[in-house]
């Protein structure tokens, strides 16, 4: 335990660096803004703003990125507690009586019980992540191969499973990942792989471009759609006051949420959507009168807000301490890191762990950063949501042309973004979801690694995946999310009308 | 209160049928993807190494038997009436606006090329009278070029301009 504290104190020092706080506070702003602004969420906020970065050390790149993304969720409650439109899947749940309470003159004590719910939930769950990971990463060293093969499929197969109405749509998405992870020269063998010839994809395809091409243009061709209609306005804001009587109310409630919010993010593909929803019906359920909740109760924002803050730390845990993100943002994340060289896993906290612990520390920093930042800067972000989307879009869409731009400075790049983005604008409108494509891209070239790598240490062939016990659970595990869903249709009675 | 468009095109076709075109379009795409794996050569030397050709053939795999599942799913979808065609040209026109935008934007450089898409997305998306999508245009193009320029970023300043 005491190295944890030494740990700590080592990563408060680097978060604490002048330079890492300033992109910190920066980092915590532009994701705000990016946030509240409509149609584009955490994933594609993310993505247009990691060119950002590449030029920064590691750490500090990471700690911009973690601040963006709080930024981003923040920004995100604040649009549907005050327009009823949520950034996001995981602050749907906010907008039932966040906006109710806006409507009732209440927006204030609405957007400060999510802030400070936020803050306590994320709080606690940094607190819990600190000494769990150490753990975790520690017995993340005594896996070989196969067991990171397993682990990986289990995450691609969980996500998928649970990404969207149509599994096979998800596997779809997930196969397109996995296409372009293959484009390149194969790191082994030195083949060119679907390269058609062309010098500039012999390196792949850049992470960035893809990132950018799949969620920010066609989140942008998604939100045009509604763009030429009459401007949207928010809700009057009022005052931002948080009477003792509202914090009291809502205290067990922000307690609760962060509790299941941190254990469900840390599962792969559960995530934050699914933790604010469970959080609030927990909430409704243990309510004396849950009549009052989609009408404007105040524990049915805190409780929401609570749980998608706390899981999105949760989410972090596998993905720093394994390797393996369970979500569409810490994929995001993790492609940010290989992109500067550094590999997630347990190796991670003996290698770099000025990343590690400055990321930690700055989990910390950040979420104090908004707190203090936020409730008194709430007015002003809001001002954004007067700016018409149909000045914005051209603008966002020039900034991922520029920021695509200089990945490679090749105009090479900036075409298949356009493609991709045109792609990824159908998949939306036929219900196919994306997370799976994002994750197929970042673990495509790590799967076929620990594959070969099981199979040059196996001399049993395939075998090695059954003979191993943990990996053969994972493996059966990864069957069983996604032939779920279909066995329970065939085993369930149909209820058909007679 | 805006009145309600009036549908000038016939609708297109969500669900079911779109769906199966999408199958048979990525099951010939996924055949093409397997068929170019097969090119490519395992090395000689080290023959206990997995080849080039594996994990791409089990992609190609899934990707042949997930597009023939959508297929077979697709007849069981119903065929939502979805939104007239009307709804989807802006969002083809701005991708169209972003396509000649990244090919001129080597040649013609960043300023006037940014400035020309934004000159016509900002039309396209609405924006009137003309003066203030020429005010807009020459704020955004000056904000950009700062920024990024300030980032250390090397903007193309556009072949004709180089003497």
């Amino acid at each position: 335990m005491i190295e944890v504290w030494q740990h700590l104190l080592f990563g408060f020092g680097v978060a604490l660096r002048p330079e890492n706080l300033g992109l910190a506070l920066a980092g915590a702003l532009l994701g705000t803004i990016v946030g509240v602004l409509p149609g584009i969420g955490p994933v594609g906020g993310i993505a247009i703003l990691l060119p950002l970065t590449f030029k920064l050390p590691p750490a500090s790149a990471m700690i911009m990125l973690t601040a963006v993304y709080y930024g981003t969720m923040y920004g995100g409650s604040t649009t549907s507690i005050l327009m009823n439109v949520p950034g996001e899947a995981s602050s749907v749940v906010t907008s039932f009586d966040g906006y109710a309470m806006a409507q009732q003159g209440r927006a204030g004590p609405a957007l400060a019980i999510a802030a400070v719910g936020s803050f306590i939930a994320g709080t606690l769950s940094i607190i819990a992540l600190t000494f769990f990971s150490p753990l975790l990463a520690s017995w993340g060293l005594t896996f070989g191969p196969p067991e990171y093969f397993g682990l990986m499929l289990f995450g691609l197969s969980a996500v998928s499973s649970l990404a969207g109405d149509s599994l096979v749509k998800a596997l779809l998405s997930m196969g397109l990942g996995l296409m372009l992870a293959t484009v390149g020269t194969d790191l082994v063998t030195g083949v060119p792989r679907f390269t058609f010839g062309i010098p500039y994809l012999l390196d792949g395809i850049d992470f960035v471009v893809v990132v950018i091409g799949l969620f920010a243009i066609s989140e942008v061709l998604v939100s045009i759609e509604e763009a030429r209609g009459e401007v949207r306005v928010p809700i009057k804001l009022g005052r931002i006051w948080l009477s003792v009587k509202d914090f009291l109310e809502s205290f067990w409630a922000i307690v609760r949420g962060s509790v299941i919010g941190f254990y469900i993010g840390i599962l792969p593909a559960a995530g934050a959507t699914i933790a604010s929803f469970l959080s609030y019906s927990v909430e409704k359920q243990l309510a004396r009168d849950p009549s009052t909740f989609g009408k404007g109760d105040i524990r049915g924002v805190a409780s929401p807000e609570s749980a998608n803050n706390a899981a999105a730390v949760g989410n972090m845990i596998p993905m720093l301490t394994l390797g393996i993100p369970g979500s569409s943002t810490t994929a995001l994340m993790l492609g940010a890191l290989l992109v500067l060289n550094v590999i997630p896993g347990p190796l991670l906290f003996q290698d770099h762990p000025d990343v590690v612990w400055g990321l930690v520390a700055s989990m910390y920093v950040s979420n104090l950063i908004l707190l203090i930042l936020n409730l008194p800067l709430v007015g002003l972000f809001v001002r954004i949501l007067y700016v018409p989307e149909r000045l914005l879009l051209p603008l966002i869409v020039a900034i991922c042309v520029i920021g695509t731009y200089a990945v490679n400075f090749s105009v090479f790049d900036l075409q298949v973004m356009a493609l991709l983005g045109l792609v990824a604008y159908y998949m939306r409108r036929n219900d196919y979801p994306l997370g799976p494509a994002i994750l197929g891209l970042v673990l495509g070239d790590l799967m076929e690694q620990n594959l070969r790598r099981s199979l040059i240490m196996s001399r049993t062939g395939a075998m090695i995946f059954f003979t191993r016990p943990f990996t053969a659970v994972l493996i059966a595990l990864s069957v069983l999310s996604i032939l779920a869903p279909a066995l329970l249709r065939v085993l369930r009675p149909r209820h058909r009308p007679a | 209160m805006t009145a309600e468009r009036e549908p000038v095109a016939p609708p297109v076709q969500r669900g079911g049928r779109s769906d199966r075109f999408a199958a048979v379009f990525i099951f010939l795409v996924s055949a093409l993807y397997v068929r170019y794996s097969l090119t490519f050569q395992p090395p000689r030397f080290r023959s206990e190494v997995l080849g080039p050709a594996t994990f791409p053939l089990m992609v190609g795999g899934l990707m042949l038997v997930c597009s023939t599942l959508l297929f077979i799913e697709s007849f069981r979808a119903e065929d939502k009436p979805g939104a007239p065609w009307a709804v989807y040209l802006p969002a083809l026109l701005l991708w169209a606006a972003l396509l000649a935008y990244i090919l001129v934007f080597d040649r013609l450089g960043f300023p006037l090329s940014t400035a020309l898409f934004l000159l016509a997305a900002l039309r396209l998306l609405g924006v009137r009278p003309w003066w203030k999508i020429l005010l807009y245009t020459a704020l955004f193009t000056a904000a950009l070029f700062y920024a990024f320029t300030a980032l250390d970023v090397r903007l193309p300043p556009g072949e004709w301009f180089r003497r």
